[in-house]
């Protein structure tokens, strides 16, 4: 065992916050209070995540020849931590960076690394995820979005919803299905936005503006050629994206910012002297703790190169307690901050603790998860 | 960083996993609460594994799990303070080895079969030797054997002075976090092997998704309280870390107690089914150090001073 980071790790975290100091605005904070699915987040992140990529800050993790530096696993993972710890200011595209970007490398034809991956480590592309229907939310291989073979192309039909970010996105990453039934058949699809065929509609929600739409898609013809890997074998690269995706969010780190925030507030109102409140944060803090060391676990497996398991559900279990144990202390204590600017930073953190518990695989799915893989609880 | 059990460590919990395994082989169930299995005592002592603290390659992380480890056995030893503060901080006192941490009156867990007392105060920490004629014995209701000092003044004249009274409590809440991890962990192990076997209205309960995501929940709070206590014993960990550690293990023993109980249903209310050998410890374990309210202030306290 070993807890201790290495010096090239330090540095690496010492240079993305001297950049972070350096290249936030002073606004920042005001811009993140509209969501990360925000016209102006999403305005935002395409400066920002530009400068990133001039920085060398925004793919590293990615092979030198694709725009990276070749970095760690662990210093992929620093760059998050650092990201949420001031509010995610990449916005939308933490998507392209995390897993979008790296399943195009690893299973993308030459035309398709070509035609994507220089935009997304430039910091020019906004991407959403085309996976959940209304009938396939947590059940995500119950989809039943059709692609029909037409010549050299493909006929696509159906809709998503709940889909983050559509309202401004270039491009969708796209399941659909040409046969079978449940994980045999599904494809993936790079599509444009643009394509004829597509509509797109923002649904008012409670985690900011912007975040979710419907998308349906009426007979949109998209070439073969957009297809990601394999006809009907997408089901191992879905699973190679959401190991990605489920651990690429380290919200712990915005937990524990927003906790010291609240605290500096409650000195400052005189009531840090209750022990109530003390106890309470405290007991906040220790969850954002226990979210980090059991993230940290995954992270170090996924260093050494071993297969994803079902650690990392153990993991997002206690990620979303700590987003709920903060988000209520805050609440409890300091409502009145959900009505003023002094904290910008509160309100999105409250909006993406209610979602924590459904985005990407809800938390019950998780603790399903662990009951079957890792205390190898029999099925019903 | 590296997250997990390094060769040197794997190879001295084979030692542990041998020890306990002639302990389980011994075991007996039904009697009183309280018990202490002298020769696994005996047997963790010999077998050199009660000292890895205070050598190099191994260090107080290691303590810390030798502790997890053995705390997940139905068998019950004296483990942590002597893996864990003992080496550091009075290796010259006999072992084993009880901590008080309050009032020199009250009842001491292990203080029964003790041949030392490591006392804890706001005055400092110090430790002195006990025998038979120093303690009376106090009926269990908790699952470790229990004792008073029939005169604590005399026993505390002759207490030596340690050096550095700040890393012994720091070392103390350490273990008892470990020990936590340890009891709850063995608690979950032999329920998940309950309902794995035990078949009502015509299948396993544990098919039953209100058991499984219960006991997956349990299981995600000691995996995180155990990482945080190996954490709070490795090179360059913090008094933060330590209680951090601690009250994340104290506060997560009421409801994985509730749990396990539900889930073993009547059998679980029996002296003859282990499953209070851990409960019962976690039940007092959670007390310690002025309980979960108190390491979350003290917490609270380091982090925003």
């Amino acid at each position: 065992m070993n807890f201790e980071w290495t010096t090239r790790e330090q540095a690496f975290r010492d240079e993305i916050r001297s950049f972070l100091a350096r290249e936030l605005p002073p606004d920042w904070e005001t811009i993140a209070r509209h969501g990360p699915g925000s016209k102006q987040q999403t305005e935002f992140s395409r400066i920002f995540c530009a400068k990133l990529a001039e920085a060398g800050l925004l793919v590293p993790h990615w092979p030198k020849e694709q725009g990276g530096r070749g970095s760690s696993v662990w210093e992929h993972f620093i760059l998050g931590e650092e990201m949420w710890a001031v509010g995610e200011p990449r916005g939308p595209q933490y998507m392209n960076v995390n897993w979008i970007g790296p399943t195009i490398l690893r299973f993308g034809t030459d035309e398709q690394k070509a035609r994507y991956i220089p935009e997304i480590a430039a910091g020019n592309a906004v991407w959403c995820q085309g996976f959940s229907e209304p009938s396939a939310g947590s059940d995500l291989a119950s989809l039943r979005t059709r692609a029909d073979r037409d010549g050299d192309d493909f006929i696509i039909s159906g809709s998503k919803v709940w889909t983050s970010y559509a309202g401004l996105a270039q491009h969708c990453f796209l399941l659909a299905r040409t046969s079978g039934n449940r994980k045999e058949g599904i494809c993936i699809f790079l599509i444009s936005m643009q394509t004829p065929g597509i509509n797109v509609r923002p649904i008012p929600a409670l985690v900011g503006n912007g975040d979710l739409h419907e998308v349906f898609f009426q007979d949109v013809r998209v070439p073969a050629s957009h297809m990601l890997g394999e006809e009907g074998k997408a089901w191992s690269l879905i699973t190679y994206a959401l190991a990605n995706e489920r651990i690429g969010l380290p919200r712990y780190q915005l937990s524990t910012r927003v906790l010291g925030e609240v605290v500096g507030q409650l000195k400052a109102n005189g009531s840090w002297s209750d022990d109530v409140i003390k106890f309470r944060a405290g007991q906040a803090l220790a969850a954002c703790e226990a979210a980090r060391m059991l993230v940290y676990r995954v992270v170090d497996q996924r260093s050494r190169g071993l297969p994803p398991n079902a650690e990392s559900s153990l993991a997002r279990v206690a990620i979303v307690e700590a987003d709920h144990a903060v988000a209520n202390f805050a609440l409890d204590f300091l409502p009145e901050a959900f009505s003023s600017h002094v904290l910008p930073l509160l309100k999105p953190h409250h909006e993406r603790a209610i979602a924590a518990g459904i985005a990407s695989g809800a938390a019950e799915i998780q603790l399903g998860i662990v009951a079957s893989d890792y205390l190898n609880l029999p099925r019903s | 960083m590296f997250l997990d059990i390094s060769d040197d460590q794997d190879a001295l919990l084979t030692t542990v996993s041998a020890v306990l395994a002639r302990a389980r082989s011994r075991l007996v169930l039904g009697g009183g609460k309280a018990s202490f299995d002298l020769e696994l005592d005996g047997d963790l002592e010999k077998g050199g594994v009660l000292d890895a603290a205070s050598y190099p390659e191994f260090g107080v992380s290691t303590a810390a799990l030798v502790v997890h480890e053995v705390c997940r056995s139905a068998s019950i030893a004296e483990v942590a303070a002597s893996a864990v503060i003992r080496p550091l901080i009075c290796p010259e006192a006999p072992r084993p080895l009880a901590v008080l941490t309050g009032d020199p009156t009250q009842a001491i867990r292990f203080l029964p079969v003790a041949r030392a007392v490591l006392v804890l105060s706001e005055a400092g920490a110090s430790w002195f030797p006990v025998t038979a004629d120093d303690v009376e014995m106090v009926e269990a209701y908790f699952a470790y054997p229990v004792g008073r000092l029939r005169d604590p003044d005399r026993c505390l004249s002759r207490a030596l002075t340690v050096t550095d009274p700040g890393l012994a409590r720091r070392l103390a809440q350490l273990a008892v976090a470990a020990e936590i991890t340890g009891v709850l962990q063995g608690g979950l192990d032999s329920v998940t092997a309950h309902v794995t076997d035990r078949r009502q209205f015509g299948r396993p309960l544990g098919t039953f998704q209100s058991v499984q995501h219960r006991l997956a929940a349990c299981a995600s709070k000691i995996a995180a309280a155990k990482w945080l206590a190996f954490k709070a014993g490795g090179a360059g960990a913090t008094h933060t870390d330590v209680v951090t550690a601690l009250a994340s293990a104290q506060t997560i023993v009421d409801a994985i107690v509730y749990d396990l109980h539900q889930f073993l249903g009547a059998m679980g209310l029996t002296l003859e089914h282990p499953l209070y050998r851990w409960t019962y410890r976690a039940k007092l374990l959670k007390s310690e150090f002025g309980g979960a309210s108190r390491s979350h202030r003290e917490l609270a306290e380091l982090t925003w001073p």
